[in-house]
């Protein structure tokens, strides 16, 4: 999922208490399929209501974000659009992936093999309709902005990002730095102490800070060149170059500034413009509205605990903690008055 | 200057919010204007000519003071003793001189510090207030049992102060009239949170028998001053307000 980037890029570990007060554009479908593949049980099998109806992407958006506002992070969601033309390739093959996955699941659960299925299941995770429809309405229950993306959402965050209505994306992917994002955030939702797949070792996951100047200067490339980079390890638009990962996709490209020169001659088997099109002058909107409004307690109850059978209790805690983050007094800057 | 405790108790109270400050030396007397490095407050200090026993200064100078270590030479003054600042061009340092049974010569080396105009906030106050330097201490002392803010309010009827968190609070009230009150002019019933931790190292500037002029407005910066060398000098601190989250 996304271009794959983490070994080379700089990063700085933080604190959640030192995001305090910071805005932050959340790319939505990347949360929400994180929720979905995380939050299972040991068999993979995700959390339900009693009529049968998968519930993990609620149970991850209200109390991980509820977390979030109580550490005085605003997030603000931003869901996809209509995919670019080039998307759909990838698109189609994950869904046959998922679809594999899926079968897999099953036939291990069939066989008793339980670290297996949850493996699977993790792999068969999807984000459908219902599941965005789903977060929308809690969203609005809880009193938090969301934007609707003409295009890709890590691109339309990135634009909300270099306008200033945020001050980064968060996301897991590194897509966003290719869309122009000046800062990331990763790790926001899964902060904590986390358990590696497939092991039973625990790890403490910290929010990790990159910034898009840093990485380029300490790269010593250009944003265009970053962009080629990802075009040869690959993209969510291409499938980059078998056995070329991030390292000599880097030495590459700085070595010969540009994909065209280093493969002169030589057909890519890829639209070269069209991709660095959809990275550099992506279709994004100045069309949104952020506005927080009042958490909605007996709207989030009747949700969460009628209809979908969350506990009472639990979700009498999370409520708690939006409304202690909406209490919160933000400092203001002797700037204003100058 | 026979007094030492005018900059051991401004250097002390300032040193908490800024790092190294340019201290401009001039026929008059010496001046300071800094902000924090968040800029959240902004310290004025000025001190007269006439508040110093002798005063010699043949031209201008600005010299960049790294504050933390002006403060600890500082400490080491006695009440007893008499300072001596002393510009050591050539050097490109600082000599205080502690002169008491023995004299006591420190040495501190100056450093470059862009000298910035800063502009002075536009601010319309709604009131001001004159209350004795001991009754902030106390509401502040108070407000930081109970949380990390503290709401100062100035109408008709007085001067407050009130503070809560996770439940608790408490509220200072001092009516119109009342001893501590030296001055109620309230243009504007004017309320308007802080943050407890600026107004408390702020307050370390004054004598807890003096009183300090506060001016508050609705949600706007507050300024406190501080009288220094018996009225002669003035300390003033404006700091930003802390603001409900949108």
């Amino acid at each position: 999922m996304g271009v794959q980037l983490g070994g080379v890029l700089p990063k700085l570990e933080m604190g959640l208490e030192e995001l305090r007060g910071k805005k932050v554009a959340i790319d939505a479908m990347n949360s929400l399929y994180q929720f979905l593949a995380i939050i299972r049980q040991r068999d993979g099998e995700p959390l339900r209501d009693s009529k049968g109806r998968v519930t993990s992407h609620l149970s991850g958006l209200f109390y991980r974000t509820a977390n979030l506002i109580e550490a005085g992070i605003s997030p603000i969601y931003v869901f996809d659009g209509e995919p670019p033309r080039l998307k759909r390739k990838t698109l189609e093959d994950r869904r046959a992936l998922r679809e594999k996955a899926a079968r897999e699941w099953a036939r291990a659960l069939q066989e008793g093999r339980i670290e297996d299925a949850k493996k699977y299941a993790e792999q068969a995770t999807r984000v459908d309709e219902w599941v965005i429809k789903d977060a929308k309405t809690l969203l609005n229950l809880m009193g938090l902005p969301w934007v609707q993306a003409p295009g890709e959402g890590e691109a339309q965050a990135a634009h909300m990002v270099r306008r200033g209505d945020a001050w980064a994306v968060g996301s897991q992917d590194f897509d966003s730095l290719l869309f122009g994002a000046p800062v990331l955030v990763r790790n926001l939702a899964i902060t904590g102490r986390r358990k590696l797949p497939g092991k039973d070792v625990y790890v403490e996951v910290r929010p990790e800070v990159i910034e898009l100047t840093r990485v380029l200067s300490e790269l010593g490339i250009t944003r265009e060149q970053l962009v080629d980079v990802g075009i040869l390890v690959g993209t969510d638009f291409n499938e980059g170059i078998k056995g070329v990962g991030p390292k000599k996709a880097l030495e590459f490209v700085k070595k010969h500034g540009s994909l065209e020169r280093a493969f002169e001659g030589m057909d890519l088997g890829v639209d070269l413009e069209e991709i660095r099109k959809i990275f550099l002058e992506p279709g994004v909107s100045d069309d949104y509205e952020l506005k927080w409004g009042d958490p909605d307690p007996e709207g989030i109850k009747d949700f969460l605990c009628g209809e979908h059978d969350f506990s009472e209790q639990r979700v009498q805690v999370g409520i708690q903690k939006l409304m202690k983050g909406k209490g919160e007094k933000k400092q203001s800057s002797l700037e204003k008055w100058f | 200057m026979s007094d030492t405790r005018v900059w051991k108790t401004c250097v002390g109270a300032i040193v908490n919010l800024i790092e190294e400050a340019a201290f401009k030396f001039t026929g008059e007397g010496v001046r300071m204007r800094a902000m924090d490095p968040s800029h959240v407050a902004l310290v004025d200090f000025d001190l007269p000519a006439k508040a110093f026993d002798e005063y010699e200064v043949s031209k201008p100078v600005v010299l960049g003071i790294v504050l933390v270590e002006l403060n600890k030479i500082m400490s080491r003054a006695k009440s007893e003793d008499s300072l001596i600042l002393e510009f050591e061009e050539e050097k490109n340092r600082l000599s205080l001189v502690f002169k008491g049974r023995s004299s006591r010569r420190f040495n501190l080396p100056l450093v470059d510090i862009k000298e910035s105009e800063l502009p002075e906030p536009k601010l319309q106050f709604g009131a001001t207030v004159r209350v004795l330097g001991e009754i902030i201490q106390d509401g502040l002392r108070d407000a930081e049992v109970v949380g990390d803010t503290v709401r100062f309010e100035a109408n008709e009827s007085g001067f407050f102060m009130y503070s809560e968190g996770d439940g608790r609070s408490v509220e200072l009230k001092l009516e119109k009239g009342s001893e501590a009150l030296a001055k109620l002019e309230v243009r504007q019933p004017s309320r308007a949170m802080f943050n407890v931790k600026y107004l408390s190292d702020m307050l370390k500037a004054a004598d807890m028998k003096d009183f300090i002029t506060i001016n508050l407005g609705t949600d706007l910066p507050i300024k406190l001053d501080f009288p220094i060398a018996g009225g002669e000098g003035r300390l003033s601190f404006i700091l930003a307000p802390r603001i409900e989250s949108e």
